[in-house]
């Protein structure tokens, strides 16, 4: 770089990374148009490399490494046949809840509409916890939609979706929050990322209230994104804060490693329900 | 290395830490691999060819993250436009030397990383200095390894076609002998 132009050209280039920065900071959609527009263009690569790997992988999977299909087989069909008997026996509790609900004139909890999603690709950095999932704008997702697995919850919808495709902020994210409770003794709190994007930490619980290791976390619903009920993880550290507050440790019920295939909850009418059921 | 390898290298790249890392993984991957692309991008192509790498891979970068757009933009520049200078100004011939490169350049783009970040509270990366530290390992040997595996491309090339060569003689030897 010795002549002076280059060094302007760096110069320019710089300043004008400052100034899209700046530009976020300022706005709060920001650069969505062109942010929307290149996001849909990366996230179509995305989609192409994850469906080459993953058709590879059914390949593998399905042609090659059959040895063990067999034994595999009778222990599904086992555990097919325990299951079976685990729903009938979760089928009379249900109904059993049901004409309970009934003689307290409870309202019923509004089934949550979702719809499924396939993860394409994670953070292209590792200091931030975001997955790419591939549905968007065409399939009705929005900005700060829930996203949930059947273990429990995995983030939200973040930035603006592109048409095929969605950005969506893990629970474990150092700037993800949710409103939760412990279910045993209801005490409400606010879920944060820990700072290693593996673990959260449970804030706001004074010091006075019943929190045990083993505490299942779910999620209050008071925040307006996260349906109430939904597990969030296991307490697994509960000390004793110096100010006011506990220091409590949070294993997530997600196993983020793996994450392939997740619901986005779609329906509009979620925080009313939730209302309700508070 | 020229412009349109660069950008394909740094499509690649951006490409394979999002999707075929954890795809085969499953896991996050602590690497940069569009920083390797960016630094060697530098060492190659001077200040400019850094500069221009590190804004295109850096974008994308920012674009499938969740941190704001232009950080990593900025940052990959800065780091682009060092690797270029050094570059101009050092002798780096050996792997090694470029690996030293990759590794310093890693705790660049960190600090200016963080740095920029310490005046945007509303959002906050995860991970510290000891990340760092294991990423500028992984980004050396990376390093190394691309550019052991693309030095070493011509000569197997070579090998190739006198191999062939030779069984082309041989063969026609062979069937047109009186």
């Amino acid at each position: 770089m010795r002549s002076p132009r280059s060094g302007y050209i760096v110069l320019s280039v710089l300043v004008a990374h400052v100034a899209l920065i700046s530009v976020q900071i300022d706005t709060v959609r920001g650069t969505s148009l062109l942010h929307t527009a290149t996001f849909g263009v990366l996230a179509e690569m995305q989609r192409l490399v994850s469906s080459t790997v993953a058709s590879a992988r059914d390949v593998w999977s399905g042609y090659v490494s059959l040895r063990d299909v067999r034994e595999e087989n009778v222990e599904l069909q086992e555990m097919v046949a325990r299951l079976e008997m685990r729903v009938q026996a979760q089928d009379a509790l249900v109904r059993q809840a049901h004409s309970l609900e009934r003689l307290l004139e409870l309202d019923r909890e509004v089934e949550l509409l979702t719809l499924s999603a396939r993860v394409i690709g994670v953070d292209a950095t590792p200091w931030f916890r975001t997955v790419t999932v591939d549905r968007g704008i065409r399939h009705g997702v929005r900005l700060d939609m829930a996203v949930i697995a059947p273990g429990g919850v995995v983030g939200r919808v973040v930035g603006t979706p592109g048409m095929r495709a969605a950005q969506v902020q893990l629970i474990v994210d150092r700037n993800a929050a949710a409103g939760v409770l412990i279910e045993r003794t209801r005490v409400p709190g606010v879920v944060v990322g820990a700072g290693d994007g593996l673990g959260l930490h449970m804030d706001y619980v004074s010091n006075l209230e019943d929190v045990r290791v083993g505490d299942t976390v779910v999620t209050s619903g008071t925040d307006g994104i996260y349906p109430h009920g939904l597990v969030v993880g296991t307490v697994t550290v509960v000390e004793r804060g110096t100010d006011l507050y506990k220091s409590i440790s949070v294993e997530p019920a997600i196993g983020f490693n793996r994450l392939e295939h997740v619901l986005i909850v779609t329906n509009d009418d979620r925080l009313a329900a939730a209302d309700e059921v508070r | 290395m020229s412009a349109a390898q660069i950008a394909f290298a740094a499509a690649v790249a951006v490409t394979a830490q999002t999707s075929l890392a954890w795809l085969l993984s499953g896991t996050v991957v602590n690497l940069d691999l569009p920083l390797v692309v960016v630094v060697l991008a530098g060492l190659s192509r001077g200040a400019l060819g850094g500069l221009w790498t590190g804004t295109a891979a850096g974008f994308a970068q920012d674009l499938l993250s969740g941190g704001l757009v232009g950080v990593s933009g900025l940052c990959k520049s800065v780091v682009g436009v060092a690797a270029g200078l050094a570059g101009e100004r050092l002798l780096v011939i050996a792997v090694w030397q470029w690996s030293l490169i990759l590794a310093a350049a890693t705790f660049v783009h960190a600090a200016c990383f963080f740095g920029t970040y310490v005046f945007i509270p509303a959002t906050t990366p995860i991970g510290g200095w000891p990340d760092v530290a294991a990423q500028a390992v992984a980004n050396a040997l990376t390093g190394g390894v691309v550019l052991g595996i693309a030095r070493n491309v011509p000569r197997w090339r070579l090998r190739g076609r006198r191999v062939r060569t030779r069984f082309t003689v041989g063969q026609w030897r062979t069937n047109h002998a009186p």
